[in-house]
């Protein structure tokens, strides 16, 4: 884990609603593992005055690149937005856990919602080169929001919408229930997104039978274990934090309510 | 030159410090820095009970700021013997143990677990955190109650004694006058301010339990001013701080009258940049003919509009 000062590689939209950023990521800062973020400031003042935490979307050894796929939601999503290649951010990482908590599975089902799509293909890639099966599923709110099909190149993916404008007509989970139980059958389910998809993903693994891993996301300040800001409960009733005790989690351990 | 500080029975090899809450205990930041610059590590706050502390969200950006309410999650005081003292007692720098209870015998069962091991160097005895519902500030903003809790606790320990004041008082030298009268060594000044934002969409607030604490920047000036105020109230030492970021920061707080100061929200930001103050200190010492830590205090009064 390093604190360091990269330039920008490329910073470009991959959607209407996403972007996607590279930075320079060099290999003696720990490699990235899909499922780990990173801290990112983009100011140099004091507003925004913390750190973001964002997941890693993929990370090049060769070039010595990483990438984030993002959203612009706020004034630091905006203020990135306009970073060009050749400027530079601030990054502190590699943080947190990795998708495998149990080493690497032989069948995967990864499932994201939105922006959760980076880290997921990150996971996809890393799990399919490594021999095991993998299956994509990715929900959108509509047709217009799906990025270039160019990004899950060489991936079995289905693509979901709310609105039924494009692939699957529903959410991911619907499209989960709607598959062949054989297609599942022994699959350990990876899932990033927003919360409700979360949890209605844990409790289809739950109906399964089937190992769930999750991707929490929560407000964080330090993203290094010691502010105690970015904490979920467990079923168990501890407190544990996103950034140094996730941010994955088996969703089987969380208390969801 | 000489960077250190007196405080009580004790020395603090130079005035830089990283408050409580802001640093866990000390470990997390060993891969990003070097921890022997720091002159103290004020530790998370300790209680007798390990403690979940509260709802989320527990956190929320503001203006050059935050407001937090964690309700002192921390391991309890055994877990912190057997699993963080060993780290911080191989650290060349003062361990400086944050003190929470809910009752007073709480408070002084922690320093009486804790006093016989050589490597706490001290206790700074939380009256102020606002976050909680028991303890912390109720005995922080009645000037009587310090000084009781304050005797109470001096009574257990001979090492050095730190009261860390509320700024959400209407008069917070009366309060240090408090500590004083207690026999406190020294006053930490100031912690957080409570605060509210407010989601307008959903129409809540964000913080689960309502209001939190602000830190950060935005208080800094707060912080000095309070600083200023205490200073001048009491004859022991006064450690500064609100919203450090940097030298120039720190010597705000040396030159209204600290003879300590603690980086705390700043570390989230920058992690590691706690350990080149006490350097940028020492500099400006020697650029302006400044000896030691003590000779600060008289800079501010002798300027006519100071």
């Amino acid at each position: 884990m390093q604190d360091q000062t990269v330039r920008v590689t490329a910073n470009r939209a991959i959607s209407p609603d996403f972007l996607e950023v590279e930075f320079e990521w060099r290999r003696d800062f720990g490699l990235p593992a899909p499922g780990q973020f990173f801290e990112l400031r983009i100011t140099e003042t004091t507003a925004p005055l913390l750190r973001r935490p964002y997941a890693f979307s993929g990370y090049d050894p060769d070039r010595q690149v990483a990438a984030m796929v993002y959203q612009v939601r706020g004034q630091s999503t905006q203020m990135l937005a306009r970073r060009e290649p050749g400027q530079t951010v601030r990054v502190l990482g590699p943080l947190g856990n990795a998708f495998g908590l149990d080493g690497r599975p032989e069948k995967v089902v990864a499932v994201a919602g939105g922006v959760g799509l980076g880290p997921i293909l990150f996971a996809a890639r890393d799990i399919a080169a490594a021999g095991s099966a993998v299956r994509v599923v990715a929900g959108f709110r509509t047709r217009d929001l799906i990025p270039d099909r160019g990004l899950w190149h060489g991936l079995e993916t289905a693509v979901c919408t709310d609105d039924g404008s494009e692939g699957f007509a529903g959410n991911v989970v619907d499209h989960l229930r709607s598959l062949p139980a054989a297609d599942l059958d022994g699959a350990r389910l990876l899932a990033c997104g927003p919360m409700p998809m979360l949890a209605a993903t844990h409790r289809f693994a739950q109906e399964r039978g089937l190992v769930c891993e999750v991707s929490v996301e929560e407000m964080m300040a330090c993203g290094l274990g010691v502010c105690v800001g970015c904490v979920v409960e467990r079923a168990d009733g501890e407190m544990v934090r996103v950034c140094t005790d996730g941010p994955i989690f088996d969703s089987g351990v969380l208390a969801w309510t | 030159m000489d960077l250190s500080v007196r405080i009580g029975k004790g020395v603090l090899k130079n005035p830089v410090g990283v408050a409580s809450g802001t640093f866990g205990y000390g470990q997390e930041f060993a891969q990003v820095m070097d921890l022997d610059k720091l002159g103290a590590i004020y530790t998370k706050a300790i209680s007798m009970e390990p403690r979940r502390g509260n709802p989320t969200p527990r956190i929320v950006e503001t203006p050059s700021g935050m407001l937090n309410s964690i309700g002192l999650a921390n391991v309890g005081v055994e877990k912190f013997v057997t699993d963080k003292i060993p780290f911080l007692a191989g650290l060349d720098t003062a361990t400086v143990v944050n003190v929470v209870g809910t009752t007073m015998d709480d408070y002084c069962n922690v320093i009486k677990r804790l006093d016989d091991i050589d490597t706490v160097w001290g206790y700074e005895i939380n009256l102020s955190c606002p976050n909680v519902e028991a303890g912390g500030i109720q005995f922080g903003t009645d000037a009587a109650m310090i000084e009781e809790i304050t005797t109470r606790m001096r009574g257990v320990t001979e090492k050095p004694l730190m009261v860390k004041l509320s700024p959400n008082v209407t008069d917070i030298a009366e309060m240090a006058r408090g500590a004083e009268r207690g026999g406190a060594d020294a006053v930490t000044c100031i912690n957080t301010l409570v605060g509210m934002v407010i989601d307008t969409a959903r129409q809540q607030t964000v913080i689960a339990r309502k209001t939190g604490g602000l830190s950060g920047p935005a208080i800094r000036p707060i912080g000095v001013r309070m600083t200023h105020e205490v200073s001048r109230a009491i004859s022991i030492p006064v450690v500064g701080i609100g919203g450090i970021t940097n030298t120039d920061d720190a010597l705000q707080y040396l030159l209204a009258g600290a003879k300590a100061v603690q980086v705390g929200t700043w570390n989230f930001v920058e992690p590691a940049a706690s350990q080149d103050i006490a350097a940028g200190i020492a500099d400006y010492m020697a650029r302006h003919g400044i000896a030691r830590i003590d000779d600060f205090a008289a800079l501010l009064d002798r300027r006519k509009d100071g």
